[in-house]
């Protein structure tokens, strides 16, 4: 009887964990799937959501709001993700490259102005944004616990899924855009400018990582460390590829690493023994394993053919 | 387009840009410009009096004999994960996992060391080919998922990383490798035997120099002069061209990834036997990162990366003068290393903009 109690609290924490643990990967993937969908494959993701944690760390710090901060997070992934705008989209340089020389500025950028704004031994901390709990559907058993009483950055990360999968597949901003990953001409053979879109596309891809690095400061914890994105960048490229930029799919692939990291942080309530490093690793392996085995859909097999 | 065309067409390139040459300067001047100004920047943002700063930049670097030797220490694992990086790139693979291979370098590295004891003469030659193993070995993987199941090296190599990170981690940390007396992730320190010889004495520069220099001569030689390194430029060029008319393209890409991680691996050796002499989480300082902008910075030419890592393994071994003498905080190096390659590849990109815009009238 208590041991059932206990065993049902602990899930409940481990699925609850873990939706909290899917918004950063899932804000940043939504926004990768936005700029893959016009054609621009961002890989500074990492270094965007790291300059996103930092800014909203030191918003937040300043002004001890972490809504400012979650916002200025935003704004500084807007700006980090510049970078590329101007690089690959305007100055013609390779994608990769331009997305890795984000990577590259930011853990030093992030690394530098940390110490110079507190050059003292000890950390800052801020405050942190609460769970809000929606009337009566918090309560219901279950459900309640796992999904109605998480921060207000995961309902708008979660709401952000449908209403992003609408955008890009139901509406002509949304056409305009595939069409430049299929085939640029069409557009500019409209008189249409593709850079324009694609310009917009990698901002929205920044703002959207800027707000997934925020929700690691100020969305939850009180201090910033440079490597706390820890991976989660590339995983949320992984999963845009994995699930084949469908907005749905982005979601359970997030959803299923995060899952992973909350197993490892409630490792030792769930009864695993493992080393802690390999329940570290298991999204890791996970990812590579989701990609090595996914069902490759004819057209992108085509495709694959045609450049590899 | 044929290989043989693309072949043409890169010959006849090169030789646009032999005309160019001369006009081409100016990219390294606009470089340093932006370069110069944007460091400035930083040493304005962290509170330093400029030309001081720059000063110790330069003084801590190559001001002295023990600096100089300090910055040629520095530069070995950076020579070797930039023609890590440059020797893939040819083949237009991304491989940003030299960091990770260099740690499964390492590892494999200390195992050897640890399970063949040898005399040291030829404990050199066993370590350094065991860590080349094992970096090969590591980038194989990545390959493998490459070319057995499409997966994207770019995505897999930093996986990998993160995966190396773990593992060394789970061999350090109350494992079975982990030193007794200390409560770091750290091994005991290696055989004396064991250590790579010093090339000067009162310094830390060791053998692994002389290995990352015969490393990039091999591979300019590989590029420049085997049938190999003509089937990586064909490749590299259009691999679509090269599977239809050359063949083995698999092939071609698990040799690649294979010798690119092996370089990678020889980094993780020479900073276990030659600088840190024990086998230590904190092994890398961002090396194997640090040579995908070095790479890039030289466009791929292994001349450039033994001069390119010299550059930047000096502004490392700098941090410590400019946080004493200018009270710039040490963290500002990688900074410094990131604006220059951004100030490269907006000279470089504006540059051949500019003179696009010059070449056709419209």
């Amino acid at each position: 009887m208590w041991s059932d109690l206990i065993t049902q609290a602990i899930l409940i924490s481990v699925v609850a964990g873990a939706i909290q643990n899917t918004t950063p990967i899932l804000l940043a993937a939504l926004g990768e799937t936005i700029s893959e969908c016009g054609g621009v494959k961002n890989m500074g993701l990492e270094g965007t959501m790291m300059i996103g944690a930092f800014v909203a760390f030191m918003a937040t710090w300043w002004t001890g709001s972490p809504w400012i901060g979650a916002l200025a997070g935003a704004g500084g992934g807007l700006l980090a993700s510049g970078i590329l705008v101007g690089l690959a989209i305007f100055l013609d340089v390779e994608q990769i490259i331009s997305g890795l020389a984000i990577n590259l500025l930011a853990t030093g950028l992030c690394a530098f102005l940390y110490k110079v704004s507190f050059p003292s031994a000890s950390p800052p901390s801020i405050a942190i944004m609460a769970p809000v709990s929606i009337p009566v559907l918090s309560d219901l058993p279950w459900i309640g616990p796992i999904l109605f009483q998480q921060k207000a950055l995961t309902y708008l990360a979660l709401l952000l899924v449908p209403a992003i999968g609408v955008l890009l597949y139901r509406t002509r901003i949304g056409l305009e855009l595939r069409s430049i990953r299929e085939n640029p001409l069409v557009l500019g053979s409209r008189g249409l400018s593709v850079k324009a879109r694609q310009a917009a596309a990698v901002f929205a891809c920044g703002a959207l990582a800027g707000l997934g690095g925020a929700f690691l400061t100020a969305g939850s914890a009180v201090r910033f460390v440079p490597e706390m994105v820890n991976g989660r960048g590339w995983l949320a490229i992984i999963a845009v590829v994995a699930a084949s930029w469908r907005p749905a799919g982005v979601l359970a692939a997030t959803f299923g690493f995060a899952l992973l990291d909350s197993l490892q942080l409630h490792g030792q309530g769930v009864g695993i023994k493992l080393p802690y490093q390999i329940l570290l690793a298991a999204p890791y392996v996970a990812s590579l394993a989701l990609l090595a085995f996914r069902g490759r859909p004819q057209a992108s097999r085509r495709r694959a053919a045609s450049t590899a | 387009m044929t290989v043989e065309a693309a072949l043409a067409s890169e010959r006849s390139r090169i030789r646009e840009m032999a005309t160019w040459g001369r006009l081409a300067l100016r990219v390294p001047a606009l470089t340093l410009l932006l370069a110069v100004t944007s460091i400035a920047g930083v040493f304005w943002i962290a509170g330093a009096d400029i030309p001081a700063a720059f000063a110790a930049l330069a003084e801590g670097a190559f001001g002295s004999q023990h600096a100089i030797l300090e910055t040629l220490t520095r530069a070995i694992p950076l020579m070797l994960t930039g023609a890590s990086v440059a020797f893939a790139a040819r083949a237009r693979l991304w491989n940003i996992g030299a960091e990770g291979q260099l740690f499964a370098g390492a590892i494999a590295g200390y195992a050897m060391a640890r399970t063949v004891p040898a005399p040291g003469w030829i404990a050199f030659p066993m370590i350094l080919f065991a860590g080349f193993a094992g970096g090969a070995a590591y980038a194989g993987l990545a390959g493998v998922l490459k070319v057995r199941r499409g997966v994207s090296e770019v995505i897999s190599t930093v996986m990998l990383n993160y995966i190396a990170l773990l593992v060394l981690s789970l061999l350090l940390l109350n494992g079975p490798w982990s030193d007794p007396g200390s409560a770091y992730e750290q091994t005991a320190l290696v055989p004396k035997a064991t250590e790579f010889p010093l090339l000067a004495a009162h310094s830390h520069l060791h053998a692994g120099l002389l290995v990352a220099l015969a490393a990039c001569a091999a591979i300019h030689f590989i590029i420049g002069r085997t049938s190999l390194g003509y089937d990586i430029r064909a490749f590299g060029l259009n691999p679509t061209a090269f599977a239809a008319k050359m063949g083995n393209s698999s092939r071609l890409v698990l040799i690649v990834m294979a010798i690119s991680g092996g370089l990678a691996g020889l980094a993780g050796v020479g900073e276990v036997f030659g600088t840190h002499h024990r086998l230590l989480s904190g092994i890398s300082a961002g090396y194997g990162y640090t040579g995908i902008s070095l790479a890039i910075l030289v466009r791929l030419n292994q001349l450039g990366i033994v001069i390119g890592s010299i550059l930047f393994g000096g502004i490392v071994s700098a941090a410590i003068k400019m946080q004493i003498l200018a009270g710039v905080p040490s963290a500002a190096s990688y900074l410094i290393q990131a604006l220059i390659l951004l100030a490269f590849l907006v000279a470089g990109a504006a540059w051949e903009r500019h003179q696009g815009g010059r070449g056709h009238v419209e």
